[in-house]
């Protein structure tokens, strides 16, 4: 049976291997028997017991090697090996504990700051739960010939688009905060305002209860319904078994739970609670106000190409039928799991990639330092391969060394894996939806000891090949300044520049990133957010249908508040700078002929109560603000910010110069330059500028406007106030979105932040390991050539002609790395551009701080080796092996 | 180090297998039935049986079987297995269709 002969093998393999010592006892006692047989024959042959003994000892000379092959037939050579290098590695690391605890600490930094990124980046793309996701795509308005992209929509484009059949249900959402009441106590959460159709697009069924229907809309009874995330039920409602059905007051009016959504419900943020837009939103037919993320499930049988094909002629149709919306516009679908992923992937990217250089430098450091080891090793390897140990067994050994020190790297590494994890998750970026979901789960685990595999592998190759390169006779021969030999210290030369060329792109990303981040940070943004307190209010559309209700509602509240104690200033404002919800008009001139529609500049509009500028401390350049004598029945006015001055009237005076703020909009007369503001982060990623218009809200009214409080201390101990004078002029009107100017500013740089902290983070390390390199390279160097500077100081060479041999060495490597990494700099600056904010990608004061701080740090870790070379005792020297 | 090549290696896996087929035997006793059978014809040494014996074990085609000797040591015997009797078949089968195709190749060219 062959089953038998398996079982015999495989029980002689493990006997082999856990008896070993029994196994070789056996094969002495037969060779003890053979002895006795050979002595027993040669005394047959009548020899003397003494002869016949040294007979049988002559014979059996070369039964010792005949062992070694008995022994490779076990056939468990490759394990007792593997054992036996383990051991001696161990003893290794534990003989050098210094050595091993400083490679053991850059590994487990390195490889964890891999993992964490790794394990976030899996979290973040992993497949949405969506049924049939690839049917399921964003809309975006584009303007190609603008190269704007990806803009929302308004509402009447989306019933157009919906009304064409390229969708079996298309939705609109928009993002908002709700303060949410229970009992006593109030909190703000996060959520969409989503029409009915998004969930329908979605097709994903709540956990409990139901989905918002389609007669929810049109003032049904239940309008007021609201949808829980999983985790809003959790916590803030205790995962209440009871909850649909349960009132819950929202902004200040009470809502209807109608349903909990699955745990794995996509978010597109971090929305916790969804409410349906607002009727007025719903029924707006303000073609031109582009608010909405759209989302659609195409029609069963339409294929995305052709889904995109039947767009672009919709849109042509609109453009034809609203030129003065609709012109040079285009509708462009993206599948929503690329949509999903996209803000993430450079983000992403960036982090990855930052990361595997710091890895890649922390390899290139600890090779070089097992190399340096390796040399003075060198001798010890040249023995073992002069006793008979073959090349290959000692490639072996070293690998096995390098890759146990690796794996245990990847083990010290969990920690700061999961806290580097912690970390990122910890900034709750809109930009890495789910980054709070990453872990340490079996495919982390699995990639932490991938990666620790392949590092140990690397930084033993090099080590393992010199075992192949050098001459071993040479060495042991030699004298250590001969075994230094040209061919390792190459290595380490191009170890050392490719870390510092690694560090200096490293830096120069790094530093592009703190540069944009103090830009963001300490750049006026052209206004006070200090103290400022933001409160939004969106007027219900049946009380306050007309522009006058609406005008004399902020009207009402402002005057009220204007008497608080503690406040300096008051005004609203249809949209604060901050805001990502941005309303563009076309602009047309006085006396200028009218551009093709696609062709007209567009800038964003505001309406603005006549306090806005003194509340925000905007600078009046020239003319006047708004006053109360500016009313509906007066000539239209309109103030534009500076840049829209220079730019349409150059070397004019804009005020009193006339435009119009959309085709079909008065003539308004200029009557200020006010200073420039920040632009949304949204318009911020465009290419170019956009100027900025304010009108006066009582020439322009709108229901929804942002209420802005300049106070004198803490500017929320103003809200109870503030919904004291609402409730008292309406109660049925929320207060919400209530913020500080300087939080609102925050929530855009949060990821700026994230990425300059990770960034020069990881610049730093890898400077640090870098110059470390250097130093261990021209250290080493000059303790190998020891004798030569000895020698030429006996022969009269003076001091600073060692120093600056030493430095011409070192100074090469550096240039070369330097030069190297800047090429490298300036490539992948490209990549990262739309990260950066008020900077170029080529800027010149990052790059020339980077070769400040890298050659300054670098000629520093020359210069102590090199003072050591001065220091060199000639008659020491000499004599010195 | 030096080892027979794979020829005669092959050769003595078989004249070993061969000799166990008959009882079995200690080392020391195969060494000397090898030569009687070869006629000193086959030089093999005595240690490169060891090697030899070793690895037909471990490809579980002999096995171990252990008795006391004469001056009361124990003595490695080597036994055939079953799985061994049929590899003996089968390479003795080989060696015979390898041996008429040689002879017959001799034969053209004496002829």
């Amino acid at each position: 049976m062959a089953v038998e002969r398996w079982v015999q093998v495989l029980r002689l393999r493990v006997r082999s291997l856990i008896a070993r010592d029994r196994v070789d006892l056996e094969l002495d006692d037969e060779f003890a028997d053979h002895r006795e047989r050979l002595i027993g024959y040669y005394l047959d042959r009548g020899l003397s017991p003494e002869a016949a003994r040294a007979a049988a000892t002559a014979d059996m000379a070369g039964f010792q090697q005949r062992k070694e092959e008995c022994r490779d037939m076990r056939g468990v050579r490759y394990i007792e090996d593997l054992l036996d290098d383990a051991r001696y590695a161990l003893r290794q690391f534990v003989k050098n504990p210094g050595f091993t605890a400083v490679i053991l600490l850059v590994l487990s930094l390195a490889i964890g700051g891999n993992a964490a990124i790794f394990s976030v980046a899996q979290s973040v793309l992993a497949p949405l739960s969506i049924p049939r996701a690839d049917r399921v795509v964003m809309v975006w308005t584009d303007a190609p010939a603008r190269n704007w992209h990806q803009f929302p929509a308004s509402m009447p484009d989306i019933r157009d688009w919906a009304a064409n059949g390229v969708f079996s249900s298309i939705g609109a959402f928009l993002g908002d905060g709700f303060n949410v009441r229970l009992a006593d106590r109030t909190d703000r959460v996060e959520g969409l305002r989503t029409s009915a159709a998004f969930f329908d697009a979605l097709s994903i069924a709540p956990a409990r209860g139901r989905r918002f229907a389609a007669d929810d809309v049109r003032g049904g009874e239940n309008a007021d319904g609201v949808l829980l995330s999983d985790r809003l039920w959790r916590s803030l409602f205790n995962g209440d078994q009871e909850i649909v059905g349960r009132p819950v007051t929202v902004d200040g009016t009470i809502h209807t739970v109608i349903g909990v959504l699955p745990p794995d419900f996509p978010r597109f943020g971090k929305e916790e609670l969804y409410v349906l837009l607002p009727p007025a939103v719903e029924a707006s037919d303000a073609r031109g106000a582009r608010s909405l993320s759209v989302i659609g499930r195409l029609r069963d049988g339409l294929g995305l190409a052709a889904a995109r094909q039947r767009m672009t002629e919709i849109s042509l149709d609109l453009a034809k039928q609203y030129p003065e919306y609709d012109a040079g516009l285009t509708a462009s679908l993206q599948p929503v799991q690329e949509a999903y992923v996209q803000d993430a992937q450079l983000l992403l990217n960036v982090l990855m990639g930052a990361v595997a250089c710091v890895l890649a430098v922390a390899c290139a450091n600890i090779a070089s330092l097992l190399l340096a080891r390796g040399l003075t090793r060198g001798r010890e390897l040249a023995i073992r391969a002069a006793l008979g140990s073959n090349r290959w067994r000692l490639t072996r050994q070293l690998l096995t060394e390098h890759v146990l020190l690796a794996l245990a790297g990847g083990v010290m590494s969990i920690l700061p894996a999961w806290w580097g994890m912690r970390f990122i998750a910890s900034y709750g970026l809109d930009e890495l939806p789910n980054a709070n979901l990453s872990g340490l789960s079996a495919p982390v685990l699995a990639f932490t000891f991938g990666v620790a595999l392949v590092t140990g592998v690397l930084c033993g190759i090099v080590p393992a090949v010199l075992v192949w390169t050098r001459d071993l006779n040479t060495i042991l021969k030699g004298t250590r300044n001969v075994d230094a030999g040209r061919t390792p210290h190459r290595i380490r030369g191009s170890f050392v520049v490719g870390q510092l060329a690694v560090t200096a792109v490293l830096l120069v990303i790094g530093g592009l990133a703190l540069r944009s981040f103090l830009h963001v940070v300490t750049d006026s943004p052209g206004y006070n957010a200090a103290n400022v307190l933001t409160l939004r209010i969106a007027l219900s559309n049946g009380r306050y249908s007309e522009g006058p209700q609406q005008a004399a509602f902020f009207d009402r509240v402002l005057e009220r508040a204007r008497a608080l104690p503690g406040v300096r200033a008051v005004a609203a404002t249809r949209e604060l700078p901050t805001s990502d919800d941005v309303h563009g008009s076309g602009l047309l001139f006085q006396g200028k002929p009218e551009p093709r529609p696609e062709d007209v500049p567009i800038a964003l509009t505001t309406s603005v109560t006549a306090d806005y500028f003194r509340t925000m401390e905007i600078p009046i350049a020239a003319g006047r603000a708004f006053e109360r004598s500016d009313t509906k029945e007066s000539t239209p006015v309109a103030i534009i910010d500076e840049w829209t001055a220079r730019q349409y009237w150059p070397g004019e005076q804009a005020v009193g110069k006339q435009f119009k703020a959309g085709r079909s909009q008065p003539w308004r007369t200029v009557i200020g330059v006010v200073g420039n503001v920040e632009a949304p982060v949204i318009i911020r990623f465009l290419k170019g500028r956009i100027g900025q218009v304010y009108l006066p809200i009582t020439q322009d009214p709108y229901p929804r406007m942002t209420l802005v409080v300049s106070g004198a201390g803490e500017p929320t101990s103003l809200t109870s106030s503030f919904r004291t004078i609402v409730h008292d002029v309406d109660p049925d009107q929320p207060l919400f979105n209530v913020q500080t100017l300087d939080e609102m500013r925050a929530g855009g740089r949060k990821m700026v932040k994230l990425v300059t902290s990770v960034l020069t983070g990881f610049a730093l390390v890898a400077l640090l390991l870098a110059v470390v390199g250097l130093y261990g390279t021209v250290a080493y160097d000059v303790g190998a050539r020891t004798r030569e500077f000895g020698l030429r100081m006996s022969l009269g060479a003076p001091r600073s002609s060692i120093m600056s041999m030493v430095f011409r060495g070192g100074s090469v490597l550096l240039l070369i790395g330097v030069s190297l990494g800047f090429a490298g700099g300036l490539a992948s600056a490209r990549l990262v551009a739309s990260l950066l904010y008020g900077i170029r990608a080529a800027d010149p004061v990052t790059f020339a701080l980077v070769a400040l701080l890298l050659g300054a740090s670098g000629l520093l870790a020359i210069y102590f080796p090199a003072r050591r070379a001065t220091a060199i005792d000639p008659v020491v020297a000499l004599r010195c092996d | 180090m030096s080892r027979p090549t794979d020829g005669v290696q092959g050769t003595l896996d078989l004249l070993i297998l061969n000799i166990l087929a008959l009882e079995p035997l200690n080392g020391w006793a195969i060494g000397l039935r090898l030569k009687q059978v070869s006629r000193d014809v086959l030089q093999v040494s005595d240690g490169s049986l060891y090697p030899a014996l070793h690895k037909l074990e471990q490809r579980g085609w002999i096995k171990a079987d252990w008795r006391p000797s004469e001056n009361n040591r124990r003595a490695k015997f080597y036994v055939l297995t079953a799985a061994g009797r049929r590899q003996l078949e089968r390479e003795n089968a080989k060696w015979q269709r390898l041996a008429a195709a040689i002879t017959q190749v001799i034969k053209l060219r004496e002829a």
